[in-house]
């Protein structure tokens, strides 16, 4: 479980003095999750540029928002507002003919060997395969990319995706069944960098 | 495979199916392998897309004074409906309580005139007074709602009312045997009298009260004073500079004692109510009234010797100023209190 999910030992009191107007304690609670911020916003913008200036939003947004902060995990919330910034955007895209999101290719380069047994050849693999899995989360729909990213990325439960999008639980469970069928179908054409046992 | 098994099966991998529908799933499963292929598929995506780890921002996102900066808020409206409340609330509370305070009848040679949106036209004459002095036409000063005249013929317009009777030929007509109505239009038929009461009031009773309020003057005799009130709803005394406590030169040609002209003294006192904006009065001393509705005033309480009952016709004005001053004050507090409210309520979001 990354870091990040576990919250900050004085979060709660970080968070009232950042409601107070205290930036300081903001920015330490945007140091401990500035990364979940910024994977999300790219897992669902694709691309790292697009994603750091939604990070960035989002954490102007949230810092504004601040007393709408109502308790429970600081973490949801962030995120929540993350993925409503970068759905903005997304949508932005979509009405701008010009503009593909599509066509932005997935840019992560996590080549650092994961552990000592990995060879230098096995890390570019498993950082190709990564690359191929972003690149068919770019081409799903904005709809359909939300809710896989809030499921099975981040690991919210339906109804929390339903919340967030503001969307009835049916449609959830829909449009999630067809991210992953989508998804399936994208990566039959790079098995050739799965491991034989995962193979699709 | 179709749609629905899919989002069946989907739905089986996350546990998020009822427990009857979950047992109907696996029986299936075991029953088909080809749905069985199928979720074995998913599940495997499901892996491959959680295996995506958590990236590493490239920079630091913790915000600077500026970003931190907070858009300033403008006033947002329960502060602006409640600040508005709260004015209109303490000029009510003012209002009522100087009606409250202040007494109905103003004291001799003072002129209280309370005009609010309509034009009035009053004057009024006294037997044996000769003027002399002619009036700025429509002056500017008297379009004054409140104000001194100086002159013993007090023309008080709250608006810029166009009148202007020229002093010099105003003679006195009127009679005290004759009635309100007799007088005036005598006065008009003679040509002698320029003596104009024209009210653009909307009701008679404005008028009314402008003979009320005048009456004292004329009773009190010395100065032979006219008193003009032009008004509307309602006659607040106002407080002018005192009057001059001498008459004014002009009355010194009459030949009347002050107690004589008081008890000769004819007010003669019309009011129309013109319908249209194009009152005008003409220089000649004859009064014209443009417009096609008209009302004259005839007063039974308001004799034409200047004796009517003005005590009863005072306090009754004064219990009207009474009444109107207390649902000032009433209306005034309840909106002060909903400005409270509000204003709570806003602080609280």
């Amino acid at each position: 479980m990354p870091a990040t999910r576990t919250p900050l030992e004085n979060e709660p009191a970080l968070i009232r003095a950042a409601q107070r107007g205290d930036v300081d304690s903001f920015n330490a609670l945007v140091q401990h999750y500035q990364n979940a911020v910024y994977s999300l916003a790219y897992r669902l913008m694709g691309e790292s540029h697009s994603a750091g200036d939604a990070a960035q939003d989002a954490f102007i947004t949230a810092y504004r928002r601040l007393e709408t902060y109502r308790g429970g995990s600081f973490r949801a919330w962030l995120l929540k507002i993350t993925a409503n910034q970068c759905y903005d955007v997304l949508r932005r895209y979509k009405r701008q003919p010009g503009i593909s999101i599509e066509e932005l290719s997935a840019e992560e380069d996590d080549t650092t060997l994961a552990d000592s047994a990995e060879t230098p050849e096995q890390a570019a693999e498993r950082s190709e395969l990564r690359r191929a899995i972003q690149n068919c989360i770019n081409a799903l729909a904005p709809d359909q990319r939300l809710i896989l990213v809030l499921s099975d990325v981040e690991g919210f439960d339906y109804q929390a995706i339903a919340d967030q999008a503001q969307i009835a639980l049916g449609t959830v469970k829909s449009r999630l069944s067809r991210a992953r069928a989508a998804i399936r179908d994208c990566l039959r054409g790079a098995e050739e960098l799965i491991a034989p046992q995962l193979r699709l | 495979m179709n749609e629905q098994d899919r989002e069946l099966l989907s739905a089986y991998l996350d546990n998020a199916l009822s427990q009857g529908e979950r047992v109907d799933a696996e029986q299936r499963l075991a029953a088909d392998p080809e749905l069985r292929r199928e979720m074995d598929s998913l599940q495997l995506t499901i892996q491959l897309i959680q295996s995506l780890p958590e990236l590493t921002a490239p920079r630091s996102f913790a915000l600077t004074k500026d970003q931190a900066r907070r858009p300033a808020r403008l006033l947002n409206f329960p502060t602006i409906a409640s600040a508005a409340s709260a004015v209109a609330a303490v000029a009510l509370l003012l209002i009522g309580f100087s009606l409250l305070s202040t007494p109905q009848t103003a004291p001799v040679g003072q002129v209280a005139v309370l005009a609010t949106n309509t034009m009035s036209e009053i004057t009024t004459s006294t037997e044996g007074y000769s003027a002399a002095a002619p009036l700025p036409a429509a002056s500017p000063q008297l379009a004054s709602p409140t104000q001194r005249v100086d002159d013993p013929l007090i023309l008080a317009l709250p608006t810029a009312t166009a009148i202007q009777p020229p002093i010099a030929d105003m003679a006195f007509a009127a009679t005290t045997s004759e009635t309100l109505d007799d007088a005036a239009s005598s006065s008009i038929q003679m040509g002698n009298t320029a003596q104009g009461l024209t009210s653009a009031a909307d009701t008679a009773s404005s008028a009314e009260s402008a003979a009320i309020a005048a009456q004292p003057e004329m009773q009190s005799g010395g100065d032979a004073n006219g008193v003009v009130a032009g008004f509307t709803d309602t006659i607040i005394p106002a407080t002018p500079p005192p009057f001059p406590s001498a008459a004014p030169t002009q009355l010194t040609e009459s030949t009347n004692t002050p107690s004589e002209v008081a008890a000769q003294a004819t007010i003669a006192t019309e009011s129309r109510i013109a319908e249209t904006d194009e009152a005008e009065m003409v220089n000649d001393g004859d009064v014209t009234v443009a417009g096609e509705e008209t009302q004259t005033l005839t007063d039974d309480t308001i004799t034409p010797t200047g004796t009517p009952a003005p005590a009863d016709l005072a306090r009754a004005a004064q219990t009207d100023q009474t009444w109107l001053g207390a649902t000032l004050i009433i209306v005034g507090g309840i909106l002060l209190v909903i400005a409270v409210v509000v204003w709570l309520s806003g602080r609280r979001r």
